[in-house]
C-alpha cells in the first residue's frame, strides 16, 4: 500500500490494470427536469449450450437391448440427401490431332448440408485405350514431369502428351491444390492407385470445373481410346 | 440426265446404309443418399437392418451400382477407401455379413426412375463368437451411364458414400493429448489447438466444448465445436481450419482460463483439460499505452522539480 502512495506511476498503472481485467463498466446516472438515464453494470454474455441430443427422444436414434444405431450427425437436424451432380456424362475429346492439345470441361456440383465436410475421391479406370487394350494414351506427367496423382504442376508444352485434369473453383473453395494452366494425373484403379481428393470442404456446397486435357505425339496410333473416371462423393466423419 | 440420276441413286444408297453415328449422350448426373453417416453399437451373434435412402434427382431414369469398401480415417476425419488388393480378413469377414435389401431381396444395384427416393435396408449380421471390435465400411452409390461416341471419350461416372460405423462392444477410452493456446496474442481473438485420442476398442461419439472463464472465474464465452466420431486405437485434431479452434468474442488484456471437455454421447469417459492464456492488446494499442505512461512519468518528473 505505501508503494502505491509513494509512487503515483505505479498506483496508475495498478488502477488500470485492474479496470481492465474486471471488464466491466461501472454504473452511472445522469438526470435532468426531463428525465433520468442510468447505466447499469453491462452483465458479460454468459452461453448456455444445449446438451448433447438426448438419445431417447430422437426420431433418427434407435435403441434395443441388443443394439443402438443412429442415423446421420446428432447436431445435424437437417435430413437433406448429400448429392452430387455432373453436368455431363462423357467427355468428347472429338477430332485431335498431334500436338494440338484438346481441352474439355464438366461441372461438378455437391451438396453436403447433412454432413461435417467432404471429399470427391476422384480415379479412372484405365488410361485412354483403344477396344484391343494394345494401344494407350498415357497419363500426362506434365511439363517436367513434375505432376503426379497427388501434386499438382503446370502442362502448357505441346510437345508435352497424355491426359490430365485441373479444378477450378466456381463456388467455395473447393478444389484441391490446383490453379491456372496446373494439372494432375488420374489414379489409375487398373495399377491399384487410391483415390485421390479433387475437392475438399468443410463448407456445405461447392462447385467445381473439372477441365481434362489431352494430347498426343505424332507416333501415336488413330484409333479411338476411351476410358472411365468416376468422382465419388464421401461424408467426413 | 441417267448419270445425274445415277449420281443421285448412289449418293442416296451411301447415306441410307452408311454407319449412322451413336448420339452423344452428355446429360448431366445427379444422385443423394441420406444419411451420409450411420453409428450402429452392437453386440455379438446379432441381427440389425437399418434404413439407407436413396434418390435419382435427375428427369431421367438411371441405374446405380452398389458397392462395399471398408474404410480407414486420417487425423482430419477424412475417410479414406481401402482398395480390394489392402482388404484384410476381418474386412472380408465383415462385408459378406452385410446385405442391401429391396421389398426383402438382396441387390447389388438399382434401378431409379426420374426423381424416385428409394429406401433400401441395409442388413448386418455380426459372428455369434466375435470379440468386441470396430468395422468401418462405406456403401456406394454409382451410376454408371455407359454412353458412347463415334470419337475418342471418357465416361463421367458419379457416386455417392454412406459411411457406417459398426461398434461391437462398448469400449471406449478417451483421453486429450494436447490442448495449447499460445501465451501471448496481439489479437482479440483466442485461438486453441487440440488433439484427442481413443485407445479403446470401439469409436466414440463426443460433442467438445471449451469454456473461457476471466480472473474472476465468470464465463466469457462457451465454444461448441462439431460432433466427431473418433474411430477405435485413433487420434484426431479438432478445429475445421487447420486444426484451430477461434474464439467468437474478442478479448481484452488480462489472464484467462480455457477449459476443453470431451462430452462424449456414447457411454466413454468424459474427460477434460485446462489452460491458462494471457491476451494482450495488439502492438498499437501496446505502444499507445507505454506512451500515455511516458507522458505521464514526465509530467510528474515536472511538476516534482517546479516544486
Amino acid at each position: 500500500m505505501k508503494l502505491l502512495l509513494r509512487k503515483p506511476l505505479f498506483f496508475f498503472f495498478f488502477l488500470t490494470l485492474i479496470t481492465f481485467l474486471s471488464g466491466s463498466a461501472p454504473a452511472q446516472s445522469l438526470s435532468g427536469d426531463q428525465f433520468i438515464i442510468e447505466t447499469q453494470e453491462i452483465e458479460q454474455k454468459t452461453y448456455h449450450p444445449a446438451p448433447p441430443v438426448e438419445n431417447s427422444k430422437n426420431q433418427r436414434v434407435t435403441k434395443t437391448d441388443n443394439y443402438q444405431i443412429v442415423l446421420g450427425f446428432e447436431d445435424i437436424p437437417s435430413e437433406d440427401f448429400n448429392s452430387i451432380e455432373s453436368s455431363a456424362s462423357i467427355i468428347d475429346y472429338g477430332k485431335f490431332y498431334p500436338t494440338n492439345p484438346v481441352e474439355r470441361a464438366i461441372d461438378i456440383k455437391v451438396n453436403a448440408k447433412s454432413a461435417h465436410g467432404y471429399s470427391v475421391l476422384v480415379s479412372e479406370d484405365h488410361p485412354l485405350s483403344d477396344p484391343s487394350f494394345i494401344n494407350l494414351i498415357p497419363d500426362t506427367s506434365c511439363d517436367r514431369g513434375l505432376c503426379s496423382q497427388s501434386i499438382s504442376a503446370v502442362w502448357e508444352d505441346n510437345l508435352t502428351y497424355g491426359l490430365g485434369y485441373s479444378c477450378e473453383n466456381l463456388k467455395g473453395s473447393s478444389c484441391v491444390a490446383t490453379g491456372t494452366k496446373l494439372f494432375k494425373k488420374f489414379p489409375d484403379e487398373s495399377k491399384g492407385e487410391e483415390y485421390e481428393p479433387v475437392f475438399e470442404n468443410h463448407e456445405q456446397e461447392g462447385k467445381g470445373e473439372i477441365i481434362y486435357k489431352l494430347n498426343i505425339s505424332a507416333s501415336q496410333s488413330n484409333s479411338v481410346y476411351s476410358n472411365t473416371t468416376t468422382y465419388l462423393l464421401v461424408p467426413d466423419l | 440426265m441417267i448419270k445425274k440420276t445415277i449420281v443421285f441413286i448412289t449418293l442416296s444408297l451411301f447415306f441410307l446404309f452408311s454407319e449412322v453415328a451413336e448420339p452423344v449422350l452428355a446429360q448431366e448426373q445427379a444422385l443423394g443418399v441420406f444419411p451420409p453417416i450411420t453409428k450402429i453399437r452392437t453386440k455379438s451373434g446379432q441381427e440389425i437392418s437399418t434404413p439407407i435412402k436413396v434418390k435419382n434427382l435427375t428427369d431421367r431414369p438411371i441405374e446405380a451400382q452398389i458397392i462395399l469398401k471398408p474404410f480407414k480415417a486420417d487425423e482430419d476425419g477424412k475417410v479414406n477407401l481401402i482398395l480390394y488388393k489392402d482388404y484384410t480378413a476381418e474386412n472380408s469377414s465383415i462385408l459378406k455379413n452385410v446385405k442391401l435389401l429391396e421389398d426383402g431381396q438382396s441387390i447389388s444395384n438399382i434401378v431409379l426412375s426420374p426423381k424416385q427416393e428409394e429406401a433400401l435396408s441395409l442388413n448386418i449380421k455380426t459372428e455369434t463368437n466375435q470379440k468386441p471390435q470396430d468395422f468401418y465400411f462405406s456403401i456406394i452409390f454409382i451410376v454408371s451411364p455407359n454412353d458412347k461416341t463415334e470419337n475418342s471419350y471418357s465416361n463421367v461416372r458419379i457416386g455417392i458414400a454412406s459411411n457406417i460405423l459398426l461398434a461391437i462392444g462398448n469400449n471406449s477410452n478417451l483421453s486429450i493429448s494436447d490442448f495449447s493456446s499460445p501465451l501471448f496474442t496481439g489479437e482479440g481473438n483466442l485461438k486453441f489447438s487440440a488433439q484427442i485420442e481413443n485407445s479403446g476398442d470401439n469409436y466414440a461419439t463426443i460433442h467438445p466444448l471449451i469454456t473461457i472463464k476471466n480472473i474472476f472465474g465468470k464465463t466469457i464465452e462457451v465454444i461448441e465445436t462439431k460432433e466427431e466420431n473418433l474411430l477405435a486405437k485413433a487420434s484426431k485434431t479438432l478445429g475445421e481450419d487447420s486444426g484451430v479452434i477461434v474464439s467468437k468474442e474478442k478479448y481484452f488484456v488480462g489472464p484467462y482460463t480455457a477449459t476443453i471437455e470431451l462430452r462424449p454421447t456414447s457411454p466413454a469417459n468424459s474427460v477434460s483439460k485446462s489452460l491458462s492464456v494471457f491476451v494482450m492488446p495488439g502492438l498499437t494499442s501496446f505502444l499507445s499505452f507505454a506512451i500515455i505512461l511516458l507522458i505521464l512519468a514526465l509530467f510528474i518528473k515536472i511538476r516534482r522539480k517546479t516544486r
